[in-house]
């Protein structure tokens, strides 16, 4: 078992942690850690599915309030503090380059610069940014802007807090992974990470480099089209689709004629991902100053699919690894074998909005 | 700045605005129960106060009506501690044997001759006798003239008799006067007649009473 060393730890021994909170495209994510032994532990997680998507509970929030209180029921959480985000769907991350004129400062500059593209609509918003890179001696900056409908904020806020639980802080996905990354790579702090998070429809390259968020892009891939795309092919169902997948070495050297065929199928799906990690692969160097050290990660549904880091890898001719269990870091020996030690791969958001107080970095 | 925080400022406000009125129903609730907790014990304080001031005025009622009643006792014992003692000086004096003594010492033979005489002490009670009211211990005249009203207290002697004339009776008289148990002498009454002239005296003699 691999134990985690953190850079800082801002937690006293034997504090319990806020409720790491995540609203996916079909779950409700809980992961809680704390401190013990000297080591951030895993306390408690828990999944719930959703049987609407979560622009529509909003619309009905006592059904999302009894989701979420039968993911607190699942496990002993401890504590109402809660970290969560917003749905990569209803969250807006944009990557600007903006410049401080007569005195401006970062904030002043940026809602000078989101008024002449949004215009009058800005106070519909909540916007965030974090700079990049940011040298105080130019006056060419970059930042990472989230923005996100003020209304859906607060009725989410409201649905939390209806949960007996206080939201001290709503992030976005892309911050939540950087904190797991950065958890995981705590030998090389520094070095450059392009996370790969594959999701039911969509996925999420997000690139962070010396323990910065650079990046956070949406890819048009996504589980169910390659679901889709082999059920198409083979003429099965979905559910044999996925057996199928799950049952299959991807990354095998000399793959069998199944997984060959299934290797064929999804090509064309799977190209699409690899475009874009390349066109971030470049950027990622381009920022090291023509280093080419990024680590991929695979995170989410894709990370289920064994051997698809070492097939990317293959096809990109670039190192990929795959977190598996996000949780894994955190799970102590008495846990190891038992539900709470079983962590899945779509767990990393939450883990990482769970590492908020444990994380300075 | 290392991570996004998308909680809006209104909703920060709104919390802490709740947070602090929260704070501050929960401060009135235990101010009200620490008001109401002082107040009860108060309240069991003064009706203890109230029954212990009760019981004080029932003891002050107490003491005044025992204070009065030892007043009026005291005096009651003072008016029978001066009757008492005025009862004894009336009841003492001098002997009758002295008063014989007195009386014959200012007697000469041939001048004054007595008939009778009544001696009277003041505390004796006589029956039907109307110069006695019972049961007053004193002796009453019947008029007012016939003797002093200090008399009325007083121990005295009545002396019927025959004088040789009223020089003789006169002398007598001074001779009484003389005497130092002798307080007054009083002719009540002194006629004239073939053999002398007959006459009625009061004589009072001094007690311990009316030397002090």
């Amino acid at each position: 078992m691999m134990n985690i060393k953190l850079p800082s730890l801002s937690r006293r021994a034997s504090e319990v942690g806020p409720i790491g909170l995540e609203v996916s495209l079909e779950y409700v994510h809980l992961v809680q850690l704390q401190m013990e032994s000297g080591g951030v532990r895993l306390r408690a997680c828990a999944s719930e599915p959703m049987n609407a998507s979560f622009e529509e509970l909003l619309q009905t929030p006592a059904e999302l309030q009894q989701i979420i209180k039968r993911a607190l029921k699942q496990q002993k959480f401890k504590g109402h503090q809660v970290v969560t985000s917003m749905p990569s769907t209803m969250t807006r991350v944009l990557s600007v380059n903006y410049e401080l004129n007569n005195g401006q400062n970062d904030a002043q500059a940026i809602t000078k610069l989101l008024l002449d593209r949004i215009g009058d609509d800005l106070a519909d918003f909540v916007v965030d940014f974090m700079p990049i890179n940011q040298d105080q001696r130019v006056t060419e900056r970059a930042a990472l802007i989230a923005m996100c409908r003020k209304d859906s904020v607060n009725t989410f806020l409201q649905t939390l807090n209806k949960c007996r639980l206080e939201p001290v802080a709503l992030e976005i996905g892309p911050v939540a992974i950087k904190r797991l990354v950065d958890s995981l790579q705590h030998k090389n702090p520094f070095a450059t990470s392009l996370v790969v998070n594959c999701g039911r429809e969509k996925s999420y390259l997000t690139l962070i480099s010396k323990r910065q968020l650079l990046s956070d892009d949406e890819v048009n891939f996504g589980e169910r089209t390659v679901i889709q795309r082999i059920c198409t092919a083979l003429d099965v169902t979905a559910d044999l689709a996925i057996d199928l997948l799950a049952n299959a070495d991807l990354g095998a050297d000399k793959p069998d004629e199944n997984t060959r065929t299934l290797i064929e199928i999804i090509r064309p799906e799977l190209n699409e991902l690899i475009n874009e990690v390349e066109r971030g692969l470049v950027y990622a160097t381009n920022e090291n100053r023509g280093q080419d050290d990024t680590t991929v990660y695979l995170i989410g549904s894709i990370a289920r699919w064994s051997g698809a880091d070492r097939l990317i890898a293959n096809i990109l001719n670039h190192p990929v690894k795959t977190i598996p269990n996000p949780l894994q870091p955190f799970i102590s020996h008495k846990d190891a074998g038992n539900e709470l030690g079983s962590g899945r791969p779509e767990l990393a958001v939450a883990a990482g909005l769970a590492l908020r107080d444990f994380h300075h970095g | 700045m290392d991570s996004f925080n998308l909680i809006p400022n209104e909703y920060r406000e709104a919390q802490t605005k709740r947070r602090t009125l929260i704070n501050l129903g929960i401060a009135c609730c235990a101010l009200l129960a620490v008001c109401s907790i002082t107040l009860s014990a108060a309240e069991g304080f003064v009706v203890e106060m109230e029954d212990e001031a009760d019981q004080l005025r029932l003891k002050k009622a107490v003491s005044t009506r025992e204070q009065a009643r030892m007043t009026e006792l005291t005096k009651q014992r003072k008016t029978l501690e001066g009757q008492s003692l005025l009862l004894d000086s009336l009841r003492s004096g001098a002997p009758v044997s002295q008063l014989i003594q007195t009386i014959e010492q200012a007697v000469t033979a041939t001048e004054v001759r007595f008939v009778s005489w009544h001696f009277r002490r003041s505390g004796i009670v006589v029956k039907d006798d109307p110069e006695v009211r019972a049961p007053s211990y004193f002796v009453i005249a019947k008029t007012a003239d016939e003797f002093p009203r200090e008399w009325h207290a007083l121990t005295h002697m009545t002396i019927h008799g025959t004088a040789q004339d009223h020089a003789a009776l006169s002398k007598f008289v001074q001779r009484l006067f003389r005497h130092p148990t002798v307080e007054d002498v009083k002719v009540q009454r002194s006629t004239q007649q073939d053999d002398g002239v007959k006459f009625n005296l009061a004589v009072m003699v001094k007690t311990q009473g009316s030397i002090s």
